[in-house]
């Protein structure tokens, strides 16, 4: 599967193939997936972690893959829905720098989720737009 | 007893008496005594409280001047020693509720007097002050007036003496959109199966999250053939002609108004202006074009990529303007566009 | 299927050179010999055992898991069947239960983690655990673990703790006994036909490190839903093994508990028809999530179910779950009604899920996750009291300069439980 991970974690850019890194917050890390959704990548996991303390991590790993064509309805709007959310709870607080470390090596973790679908990819180019 | 509380009221010039849509543009006066409602609200107060006097305004003067207005306004608060404002109630008067939300909201952040005024749940003036302060809930028309009255007569003392407000049920106010947390006597679960229950046996049930309520329309299926397609022009962004012929509101409107562009290659920033309240003029005014884009629909006209141009446009102002009064409008140049064989429309939002 | 829980009502804990459960309800424990029975994992390089009771000035954190201590009395496996004892059947025969009393565990796997219980005050009153007296086990790893392991350690070593302190209650006579008596759907749809059949979808955290679910000892991300019959759940089947989400994780206490299974069981028969328990996993892909949906509201379909209740854990991507399951009942004509919590800013101003969805017209709200409290300064603080400043996450005001603390409800476990465990919801003011 052409998988990319869009990314702005160092640790997973060295133990990951098919890395789309992301010099800058998850803000970016979002922003950078939703551009790629437009432009014929398709979600494959959900952008928004599943507790309220990781919406203050300052990492995040979204998988994609490629060849989707149009981007799906659905996958738009959870996006759009992930990226008003995320700004919303960092606007109360703002992310959760002091544990950078842990924050990192969760994110890493998190990814194993979806060893079944990336550990078969072939690596390949990277480059969009 | 302690000395009665200085109440100073808000009417506008209909309830102030002072006029109808004729007066609509009169500034504030203060009047030394109680007017119209304020009476019956003096009345109702009596012990606790006294109207000292009566600010009465033009709805159209105070949303057409609102910095002045409110200036003031809050001067003769000031002035006469205010220690609580009542304004309204405004039922559905889309004006009149916009200026009762913000002076209420104004003289309770800027002079922390504490203000009250009283609404129908649509009024536009709810969303523009709800979070602030509260609005006692009304009926949309004034027939309600002396059971408001006595509501808000009723709440007003306990803003006064900072006691705890209850719930919107309790007090009648629309609900501020607070969410607060506090102890249920079931827990979740038995709450869950009981409303699961009255559900199954068809029995009012309410839920404790509401979702925000959208009003969904379907889209229109696709222009079959642009290319002969006739393209209408409508926009909330208040884009007229220079001068406000139809005197359209520059927020909260109450109507619209249909401008022909027979002749015109688009439209001139000397002879078009914006006049809506809710957005920054400059580049609207500049160039109409970005609000109402006649230029390059003209063009794509020229090129055989539409059919034609319808030739009159639509133009209101979404800003304030009820829900309620955006649906009329929509279904009145709906069926113009009808009659007029029109096959699509570009709404420009802004 | 029958099944008989047996409470035994603890009225006090204590440590003494003999482990026993005298009749008067008192618990002594042999500190010494449980450490021994724990250090059986050579991963584990120390142990510390503690007693908080209720209204002592005492604040137990990091929070991993609670456990109601158990014992099978009477049929097939015992403890938690494919995690601590070999694979069997659960819910049937009779377990034991101490009532009224809990293990927790703490353990500071990554520096991140919340997870308070105040024994005593403000904290007190947000947490059903205030209420319990608690044998708080605290377990330092070798070194060298991978967080996964140290994870698993710690886990393990609570389920066992809490079994064996279950075992005092193997020869006792219950004060309390409960029937959890459950034949077939079939049987049930006979026996009264007239009652509106109810399902209850109960959602699982299951997505990675620190936010796993075990079902049997499977970890849950590899199910697809699943029907189980009730009282396999109130008789072990699922442990927690989700520590970040303090607030509205369901822990194994809980899991043996469970509010909705329970009350659906009061009402069987009476108001309602059960027809059991639809375990779905909240996945992290997207496509997980729809087929997790889809395959839950069939199965519900498949059984006949005229109503349901859904229950979430966690918040953010799991509300696309809860939602997505939600819609697909209702197109059926399924009528649902979801328990979750909120997260609507500190001031309850902002919109309280992080999806909406017109179908979703029946919700029950377990309260604000982001309502803040102050928890004044304890006396002894059992666990990590560094955690105690990483709850401040990125607001600095959090930590006050007499200790006072000020932390959102999503600190405090179980607060929010979103099975509806406890006693706190939002009003709209």
């Amino acid at each position: 599967m052409n998988y990319l991970i869009v990314t702005n974690n160092n640790l997973v850019a060295k133990q990951h193939k098919n890395i789309r890194f992301v010099t800058g917050t998850v803000d970016s890390v979002l922003t950078e997936a939703r551009d790629l959704l437009h432009r014929g990548y398709g979600l494959i996991s959900h952008p928004l972690p599943a507790s309220l303390k990781l919406f203050y991590s300052p990492y995040r790993s979204i998988l994609m893959k490629a060849g989707y064509g149009n981007p799906d309805a659905f996958q738009v709007e959870v996006m759009e829905n992930s990226i008003r959310l995320h700004r919303k709870h960092l606007e109360e607080r703002g992310t959760d720098c002091r544990h950078d470390g842990d924050y990192q090596y969760l994110d890493l973790e998190l990814l194993k989720a979806y060893d079944s679908l990336i550990s078969g990819g072939e690596a390949h180019e990277v480059g969009i737009g | 007893m302690d000395t009665p509380v200085r109440i100073i009221y808000y009417l506008n010039q209909f309830f102030g008496q002072a006029g109808g849509e004729d007066k609509a543009g009169m500034e504030p006066i203060l009047r030394e005594e109680a007017v119209g409602p304020a009476a019956v609200f003096d009345g109702m107060a009596r012990d606790w409280g006294s109207v000292v006097g009566t600010v009465v305004c033009g709805d159209n003067y105070f949303n057409e001047n609102k910095p002045e207005a409110l200036k003031r306004i809050l001067e003769m608060l000031k002035q006469t020693g205010a220690e609580l404002l009542v304004a309204g109630p405004a039922f559905n008067a889309g004006r009149y509720g916009m200026a009762c939300a913000e002076l209420c909201r104004e003289a309770a952040a800027l002079l922390g007097i504490p203000a009250v005024t009283g609404m129908y749940r649509e009024n536009p003036g709810v969303d523009a002050c709800k979070k602030d302060i509260y609005i006692i809930e009304t009926g949309d028309s004034a027939a309600g007036m002396k059971s408001v009255l006595s509501k808000m007569a009723g709440f007003a003392p306990k803003l006064l003496r900072q006691l705890p407000i209850g719930t919107p049920e309790e007090e009648g106010y629309i609900p501020k959109g607070i969410r607060k947390t506090v102890f249920s006597e079931k827990n979740g679960s038995a709450r869950a199966v009981e409303m699961l229950l009255a559900r199954l046996r068809g029995e009012a049930f309410e839920t404790e999250m509401p979702m925000a309520d959208f009003d969904r329309v379907d889209p229109a299926p696709p222009v079959q053939n642009l290319a002969s397609a006739t393209i209408a022009l409508v926009s909330s962004g208040g884009i007229v002609p220079k001068g406000n012929p139809d005197r359209i509101e520059s927020a909260s409107a109450t109507k619209f108004g249909r401008y022909s562009l027979a002749g015109l290659d688009t439209l001139d920033a000397s002879s078009y202006e914006t006049i809506h309240g809710g957005y920054d003029p400059v580049y609207a005014n500049l160039d109409p074009n970005r609000v109402v884009p006649l230029d390059v629909l003209r063009e794509m006209e020229r090129s055989g990529r539409i059919g034609k141009v319808h030739e009159y446009y639509y133009a209101t102002t979404g800003t304030g303007t009820s829900v309620a009064n955006a649906v009329q409008f929509g279904k009145e140049i709906g069926a113009m566009l009808q009659q007029e064989k029109v096959d699509a429309v570009l709404l420009v939002s802004t | 299927m029958k099944w008989e829980l047996g409470k035994i009502w603890i009225k006090e804990l204590q440590f003494g050179p003999d482990s026993k459960l005298d009749k008067d309800g008192t618990v002594t424990l042999d500190k010494a010999a449980l450490i021994e029975k724990l250090m059986e994992d050579r991963r584990i390089a120390a142990v510390g055992l503690e007693i908080a009771k209720p209204g002592e000035r005492t604040r137990i954190i990091p929070v991993k898991d609670v456990i109601e201590p158990r014992v099978k009395v009477k049929g097939e496996g015992g403890g938690f069947p494919g995690v601590t004892h070999k694979i069997a059947k659960a819910g049937s025969g009779r377990t034991h239960a101490l009532s009224g009393m809990a293990v927790v565990t703490i353990g500071d796997i990554v520096g991140i983690q919340e997870g308070i219980i105040d024994m005593w005050g403000e904290g007190a009153r947000y947490t059903p655990f205030s209420r319990t007296l608690n044998l708080v086990v605290d377990i330092k790893p070798v070194q060298g673990l991978t967080p996964h392991e140290h994870e698993e350690v710690v886990r393990l070593a609570g389920l066992k703790a809490s079994a064996w302190v279950g075992a005092l209650a193997k020869d006792c006579e219950p004060d309390e006994l409960e029937v959890f008596e459950w034949g077939s759907i079939a049987e049930c749809v006979r026996k009264y036909p007239e009652l509106p059949k109810v399902v209850y979808i109960e959602m699982l955290i299951s997505q990675g490190l620190l936010h796993d679910t075990y079902v049997y000892g499977i970890d849950a991300k590899q199910m697809l839903p699943t029907l189980f019959h009730p009282n396999e759940i109130l008789d072990g089947a699922v442990v927690s093994g989700n520590c970040v989400a303090a607030c509205d994780k369901i822990t194994t206490y809980q899991h043996l508990n469970n509010s909705v299974i329970r009350e659906l069981y009061n009402k069987h028969g009476k108001e309602l028809n059960f027809l059991g328990v639809i375990l779905t996993p909240e996945l992290v892909t997207l496509e997980g999530k729809i087929r997790s949906a889809n395959h839950a509201v069939n199965l519900a379909l498949l059984i006949g179910a005229e109503g349901a209740i859904v229950t979430e854990e966690g918040y953010g991507n799991t509300d696309t779950d809860l939602l997505m399951i939600c819609r697909k009942l209702e197109e059926q004509g399924i009528k649902a009604v979801l328990i979750t919590d909120e997260c609507a800013g500190r001031d309850g101003s902002s919109q309280p899920l992080a999806d909406t969805t017109p179908e979703a017209k029946a919700v029950v709200s377990t309260g604000n996750v982001s309502h803040l409290i102050s928890l004044e300064p304890a006396d002894r603080v059992l666990g990590n009291d560094k955690a105690i400043a990483n709850l401040s996450g990125g607001y600095d005001e959090s930590l006050l300069a007499d200790g006072t603390i000020r932390c959102e409800l999503n600190a405090i476990i179980g607060s929010t439980s979103e099975i509806g465990y406890f006693n706190v919801t939002t009003k709209l003011y």
